[in-house]
């Protein structure tokens, strides 16, 4: 057997992971017939996941690429957006920025919010995003790429399906309410109304999430938790308000940094400890030591971080 | 599925998830590494919804092989930098290997990122266009069926077509 003919094989072989119908027997059976085939598709799963690492940034390249070949200036729509978020960062933390990109450039664009400013995004066709601080969403006409936190109020429409990536979860809605959040420690979707479906290579179908319900997901998406949520409060970090409901307190000080713009961490021995409850992250507000008043925890600041601790005896 | 059902599965096809891992790490003392690792993130995690649990499993498998050669091959990039410091500043200055950082490693991969790109636009258009669908855009294979009015298996060969013109272009 050839060399090529063996990567064709490895690269069939991952093609079929990514879908539905795989045969692992015959996978193994392939696997052991000859021991230059494991090197193979080793090769080609190493490939795979360079593409998968880099994607966000080959993409930039692409669609630099393809703006340039289209109108002859290179880059241009990608140097504004640079040149925005240095404005953003100056703007006040009490304001809201306002977007509003024209129905027909819906096809590409690259959204992202300074520290501590959340970013409104509205569509001519009346679809609105709200994008947390610190957050990036790419948009290539109905499908999104998500990092951070956003709240989605997409108006149904005939024929119509977003589709938004976040980490390694896509969710599908036709017209809804609803959040995401990505922080490290987890991802959580929650419905305020209409519904959506969370898929994800490491689920074997498919969840659909209605108003009220909501989903905890660990990074590696290994597990899963379905939880229920008050639907008036989805998305309730737009008012000002961070709401918890049995949210590990390393998720917590997370979240606090994300919305506040103030660095937060939490002492190892009581990261996995659970808080419900509200905090408040209104300008003026000092979510830190209200979390540490209470939990009962002491203040610390190591290199400008405030970090949470338990007492000292 | 409960965590102690999913246990239950794993019991059940032990030897089959054995061999699989075998054939897929070359190693036996690695495959049964790997079992047990396998076991813990079952007995720690309790999985969603899974209804084909059998499937989950290899596929639960075959992720920690994938996160194993991936970390073995940023261990091997990792040495391979630090010796190229080091001869750096064994015969140029000491200046040459402090300058040697992060700004440095910035620029190796924005080159990655270029080569990759610059050969994924010489794929052939039609395998070209699913593989930025599905690994750039993140459509699923479904999804891209659907708006290319193309069957599923017609997706996974465009893409088998496209990384095994990747990797040959990568290679040249």
């Amino acid at each position: 057997m050839t060399l090529d003919r063996t990567y064709e094989e490895a690269a069939a072989w991952l093609a079929r992971q990514h879908g539905q119908a795989m045969d692992w027997e015959a996978f193994m059976v392939w696997l052991e017939a000859d021991p230059r085939n494991r090197a193979a598709f080793d090769a080609m799963a190493l490939l795979d996941s360079e593409l998968d690492e880099n994607a966000s940034r080959i993409s930039k390249v692409i669609a630099r690429d393809d703006l340039s070949s289209a109108n002859g200036l290179p880059g241009v729509r990608w140097a504004t957006w640079v040149g925005f978020g240095g404005a953003a960062v100056a703007a006040s933390l009490a304001g809201l920025l306002w977007v509003q990109p024209a129905a027909h450039e819906r096809a590409t664009h690259d959204f992202r919010s300074p520290a501590a400013k959340m970013v409104r995004i509205a569509f001519n066709d009346g679809a609105s995003i709200a994008l947390a601080p610190a957050s990036e969403l790419r948009v290539r006409g109905d499908h999104m790429d998500l990092q951070g936190s956003a709240f989605f109020d997409i108006p149904h429409r005939q024929g119509r399906t977003l589709n938004i990536r976040v980490r390694e979860f896509q969710v599908t809605d036709i017209g809804t309410r609803f959040s995401i959040d990505s922080e490290p420690e987890a991802v959580t979707i929650e419905v305020a109304q209409g519904s959506v479906e969370v898929s994800s290579s490491g689920l074997a179908k498919a969840i659909s999430l209605t108003p009220g319900e909501g989903l905890v997901a660990d990074p590696s998406g290994g597990s899963v938790r379905l939880t229920s949520v008050e639907t008036q409060e989805v998305g309730s970090w737009r008012a000002g308000r961070l709401q918890f409901n049995n949210a590990p307190l390393a998720l917590v000080a997370q979240e606090i940094s994300r919305y506040s713009g103030q660095k937060v961490a939490v002492d190892p021995t009581i990261s996995g400890q659970p808080f419900s409850g509200v905090i408040a992250i209104n300008h003026g507000e000092a979510p830190v030591e209200t979390l540490a008043q209470i939990l009962s925890l002491e203040i610390k600041t190591v290199d400008g971080a405030r970090r949470l601790q338990p007492h000292r005896k | 599925m409960a965590p102690q059902g999913m246990l239950g599965e794993l019991e059940e096809i032990r030897g089959d998830l054995r061999r699989f891992l075998i054939a897929r790490m070359g190693s036996e003392a690695d495959a049964d590494d790997l079992l047990s690792e396998l076991w813990i993130k079952i007995s720690s995690a309790a999985p969603g919804p899974v209804s084909n649990p059998r499937s989950y499993l290899f596929r639960t498998a075959n992720n920690l092989v994938l996160d194993t050669i991936r970390s073995a091959r940023r261990r091997e990039r990792r040495e391979s930098d630090w010796t190229a410091d080091q001869v750096a500043g064994e015969i140029e200055s000491t200046e040459v290997a402090d300058r040697a950082g992060n700004a440095e490693q910035a620029l190796i991969e924005r080159d990655e990122v270029r080569h990759l790109t610059r050969a994924i636009e010489k794929i052939p258009k039609g395998a070209q266009r699913v593989l930025r669908m599905h690994k750039l855009e993140g459509l699923s294979h479904s999804e891209i069926a659907e708006r290319l009015g193309i069957s599923k298996s017609a997706v996974e060969k465009h893409m088998a077509v496209a990384m095994t013109h990747l990797r040959r272009l990568l290679e040249s």
